[in-house]
């Protein structure tokens, strides 16, 4: 193949493609990452408002129920994430064989945890140790941040219930470490963290990857994924920030475009030994799309909180993370303290559909609402899918990505389960009898598209990230998940994206 | 934002070159608008869509409106005087007391799907002038957080962001 060659060739820079390039540029690699979207500079584009979620192209089936929300961007979906930054727990890598549904994890939390310590370090994550419902574990490396006045009657409110209410791990500095700076609680994490204390990857393993040598470009669009004659990878067709095509070889890519993009770009990378695309043998790419059972739930208490301050998460509960005794539905769900929508228009215009007196009523008690936010797990279902749109085509003729997601009963009466936790919690802990909740119609956690698994029959990639077909193919991000979990993804991304680092790290020096 | 605000100066300029007639008839819904204001939020302050922060706001959201969505609504705020008229033996929309409009539209929403459809747009034009202008933050005991300029505050929906 000709143009340039590297040792990695890594295709986006979200989460998982930033801490590989860290990774391999880190062990001497010659990398090079390639990122669709535009590369913000923190401290002028989120200050000065220029950052914005492009949007990316999908469209949807007539009969699809859920939008999920991504972001092409270097730094991926965290650069406008609010820094929750939970651990799987120990249950969610077995879910077929201790809950009889979901499929279980070809790896274990054991082997995972090093790397959670691992990245969890490099970020510098805020929290406590002391979630009983998480595997045993180390102490954080920076303190848990002070909890707001909601997450103070939230966990009032769940001990008066005798759960067992927890300190919400954060990917949001509590203090100085490593040369950048603690939160000053502007409230912005979702436009982009203008102080640098967010430790998304533009904010910290992007920089580490530049310093070791990592060639980085942004608005760098793959069109495919080369291959030989016996379908071996051999690099990647681009089209450079000037519109021009450019290839670069390589024999060895790590595909981590996401669970929406993924699918796309290998159906379309065809070979004379892939005629339907990489991946293809197991009919599954672009299957079993999940979104997390995700909702919101708002209360209001006797005093002011300012729910809109601060930073989200504050405090969780996770009792009910495995499937509660009395329950009619699989698995379970974590329930957090998150931002209340602000400024206050917005929450009023968007949120609510009240008007007269009513709407005074909620709006004159702005400040002593909080909102909890609720994440349940998703089950995942082969008719879930993304496909190239058959009509539809982007400014280079190439499909669109085409959602369908239904929801599932199942779903349905998780969040029910949830709202009714919620709503327990919120009274014992002071609450009124005004509440508004709804499930979200959107998710900021696709999943699921290429999932990993011992049998190559049942997944598209081993355990590793390896494609079972494609000899040099890794693929790597939230599209691999077996399962969802119940908690925010990223930690997870980022730590078996570390895995995998060291994984070929190893595998090159023999 | 900016592309927002030079929509919205746009606005501004295209009603300053309305003629004489067009412009009696935007400043003739407007009054309506502003009644119908003081119905979707009611102020403790009778004045408050009289003058004032808010109705400053309402107005510049309104010269900002785009043509099209100004004559629906419009139409909207016609009937409702229309039927303010007939209710009340001519009695206009704006010159009815607050508990009588309230009913009025309370009737003409639960009758009237397609109005009722129509709704959210006025609703959704006064509300954001409200809340988003400093009686609306005095009311909610909202404290900006902003700490620098620039932000695009509700471009987006608050929603997918954990």
């Amino acid at each position: 193949m000709g143009g340039l060659q590297f040792d990695a060739i890594i295709v986006g820079i979200g989460p998982a493609g930033a801490v590989i390039a860290e990774g391999l540029s880190g062990a001497g690699w010659k990398v090079l990452g390639l990122e669709e979207g535009p590369w913000y500079n923190p401290f002028r584009d989120f200050r000065e408002g220029r950052a914005t979620r492009a949007p990316i192209g999908i469209t949807f089936a007539p009969d699809n129920e859920v939008r999920p929300g991504i972001v092409k961007a270097v730094g991926g979906g965290m650069v406008f994430y609010a820094g929750v930054f939970f651990r799987l727990h120990e249950s969610d890598f077995r879910t077929s064989s201790r809950f009889a549904c979901g499929a279980d994890w070809p790896l274990n939390y054991q082997e995972l945890a090093p790397y959670y310590d691992k990245v969890e370090i490099f970020t510098g994550a805020s929290g406590s140790n002391t979630n009983i419902f998480e595997a045993p574990r180390g102490p954080y490396p920076n303190p848990p941040h002070p909890l707001s006045r909601g997450s103070h009657y939230f966990v009032k409110g769940a001990q008066a219930c005798s759960f067992h209410p927890a300190i919400t791990p954060m990917s949001i500095l509590s203090r100085p470490y490593r040369g950048r700076p603690a939160c000053t609680y502007c409230a912005k994490c979702g436009w982009g963290c203008m102080i640098g204390d967010k430790s998304s990857p533009e904010m910290t393993y992007v920089p580490s990857a530049v310093n070791n040598g990592a060639d980085i470009r942004p608005r760098n669009k793959v069109i495919t994924i080369e291959t030989d004659r016996i379908g071996r990878v051999t690099g990647v067709v681009f089209k450079d920030q000037d519109g021009v095509m450019q290839k670069a070889g390589s024999d060895l890519v790590v595909l981590c475009g996401g669970t929406i993009l993924n699918p796309l770009i290998l159906k379309r990378s065809r070979g004379p030994a892939h005629p339907d695309g990489l991946g293809a043998r197991s009919g599954l790419v672009g299957g079993n799309l999940m979104g997390h059972v995700g909702g919101r739930y708002l209360a209001r208490f006797p005093e002011v909180v300012n729910g809109y301050m601060g930073i989200s998460g504050g405090a969780n509960v996770q009792d009910f993370y495995d499937r509660p005794r009395d329950a009619d539905f699989h698995r379970g769900y974590t329930i957090y303290v998150s931002l209340l929508p602000e400024p206050p228009e917005s929450f009023a215009g968007e949120y609510l559909e009240n008007w007269g007196d009513e709407l005074v009523e909620i709006m004159n008690s702005y400040n002593r609402i909080i909102r909890l936010a609720i994440l349940g797990e998703d089950q995942a279902n082969p008719e879930n899918c993304v496909i190239p749109d058959p009509d539809k085509k982007d400014e280079d003729g190439l499909p669109l990505a085409r959602v369908r997601y239904r929801r599932s009963e199942n779903e349905i009466r998780l969040f029910r389960h949830a709202v009714e936790t919620s709503r327990q919690i919120c009274r014992a802990g002071g609450a009124d009898n005004w509440e508004f909740y709804h499930d979200s119609n959107s998710t900021a956690h696709p999943l699921g598209t290429c999932r990993m698994g011992n049998d190559p029959g049942k997944s598209v990639v081993d355990h590793w990230g390896a494609c079972y077909d494609v000899p040099g193919l890794y693929i790597m991000d939230s599209s691999v998940f077996p399962t969802s979990g119940a908690v925010n993804p990223a930690l997870t991304i980022m730590a078996l994206a570390s895995r995998t680092a060291d994984h070929l790290i190893k595998r090159r020096k023999g | 934002m900016r592309r927002r605000i030079f929509l919205g100066t746009c606005g501004v300029y295209l009603a300053g070159g309305l003629n004489g007639q067009t412009r009696r008839e935007v400043d003739e819904s407007f009054c309506l608008l502003c009644a119908l204001a003081s119905v979707v939020v009611p102020d403790k302050d009778p004045m408050a869509w009289e003058k004032g922060p808010a109705r400053d706001k309402l107005l510049e959201a309104w010269r900002g409106t785009g043509e099209k969505e100004r004559e629906r609504i419009s139409s909207f705020l016609d009937f409702l005087n229309n039927e303010a008229r007939k209710a009340a033996g001519g009695v206009n929309f704006g010159s009815l007391e607050i508990h009588t409009r309230t009913s009025l539209l309370r009737d003409i929403l639960d009758k009237s799907p397609d109005l009722a459809g129509d709704f959210p747009r006025m609703r959704s034009l006064i509300v954001f002038s409200f809340y988003g202008s400093s009686v609306g933050y005095l009311r909610t005991g909202y404290i900006p957080t902003t700490q620098f300029k620039g932000y695009r505050e509700f471009f987006q929906k608050p929603e997918g962001r954990e």
